[in-house]
């Protein structure tokens, strides 16, 4: 459960940016999180309601775009995805995961002053 | 900014020190407030603040010569048991401080102190993990010069903490046997970030169905570059092993 913790940095960094822009309002914030960063998404939306009480970002649409796993192996190099997210499907050796643990804060958008 | 209209003249620039005089607001001042729809890309980690944080802290920590070690596991594995098998035994040779991470009370601290070692407690409340942020103001209260090895006692919980780096120099976790020789596998993520890994309550075997060397497989299996050492806080077996390891790596 630190999903209130993930969605605090998230908005501190929204507002850092939204300031720096000269932003009245923040009406969207774009997240990628990848399939196994250990984040879970209902927790994450629910969090966001909370953590962005009382700031420009109150009224804002948020946006989890959820990177899929992909795993490559250590061995022969096959790439695969799946569940079992440690062992490569082709030759049963270890994997290393090439995407699927990001947590990234991809864009805002805003309302500026003109 | 101009804090009346956000317009972005005037700002924190200091001149030899001072603060810049607010500008005058006798210019174009009569905005039309119509408001452009901007999307602004970041690409930023979340975790970036707490990132840097981290590296102030591996920098601080460095620069007293002291090893750090972030210790991750379930609650009740035998963290702070292990702790203070190691203070009592080896408290003299490796100059123990130690963080203590809990959502409530300072016993764990109180059990340190006890034992022998200088301890720091943090209350995260509710949160169920150490941050950076909270490593930079325990520092501040531990004394580094008298510091040999600093252990971060994280709060037990083997999913949340992993996703933190503190500015330790290594994780270490921990299961214990009453918890199932499977542990490593449903909880991958831990052991891909540690380097040691600590079977504890092994005094416990002839008791229980945990099949140790399936186990050591397992998180083999998750990370073959693991160091694993089969322990018993209580009865003392398997320590001398990590001991020996830690001397050898401390440096």
């Amino acid at each position: 459960m630190h999903e209130v913790s993930i969605m605090m940095s998230i908005i501190d960094t929204a507002l850092d940016v939204a300031k720096q822009n000269d932003a009245q309002k923040i009406t969207k914030i774009t997240v990628e999180i990848g399939e196994k960063a250990g984040v879970v998404k209902d927790a994450l939306e629910f969090a966001f309601e909370t953590v962005t009480k009382e700031t420009i970002a109150t009224q804002a649409n948020f946006e989890i775009i959820t990177i899929p796993f992909k795993g490559q192996c250590i061995s022969c190099d096959h790439i695969f995805t799946g569940d079992n997210y440690l062992v490569c499907d082709k030759c049963g050796n270890l994997g290393k995961m090439i995407t699927g643990n990001e947590l990234r804060i991809k864009s805002i958008e805003v309302d500026e002053c003109v | 900014m101009c804090l009346e209209c956000g317009c972005g003249e005037g700002s924190h620039t200091t001149i030899d020190g001072k603060k810049m005089e607010p500008h005058q607001h006798d210019h174009h001042h009569q905005h039309e407030y119509s408001h452009d729809h901007k999307e602004i890309e970041i690409q930023q980690d979340i975790l970036a603040k707490n990132n840097h944080i981290a590296l102030h802290n591996r920098e601080h920590i460095a620069r007293h010569n002291v090893f750090c070690m972030n210790w991750i596991s379930a609650p009740g594995s035998g963290k702070t048991f292990l702790l203070e098998r190691l203070i009592k035994d080896h408290g003299e040779k490796f100059k123990f401080s130690v963080i203590e991470g809990d959502q409530q009370t300072d016993n764990d601290a109180q059990r340190i102190k006890d034992a022998g070692a200088s301890a720091t407690q943090i209350n995260t409340g509710s949160a169920c993990h150490l941050d950076a942020e909270m490593i930079h103001q325990a520092l501040h209260k531990i004394d580094m010069e008298n510091t040999k090895i600093l252990i971060i006692e994280n709060v037990g919980n083997m999913v949340c903490p992993t996703a933190y780096d503190l500015g330790e120099n290594m994780k270490l976790s921990i299961v214990s046997c009453p918890e199932g020789e499977d542990k490593p596998i449903k909880y991958p993520d831990l052991l891909l970030t540690s380097k040691v890994l600590l079977i504890n309550k092994i005094d416990l075997l002839p008791y229980l169905d945990f099949d140790l060397d399936r186990c050591i497989k397992f998180s083999k299996q998750v990370n073959p570059d693991l160091e694993i050492f089969p322990v018993s806080a209580k009865s003392g077996e398997g320590i001398p092993e990590f001991v020996s390891w830690l001397e050898k790596n401390i440096n």
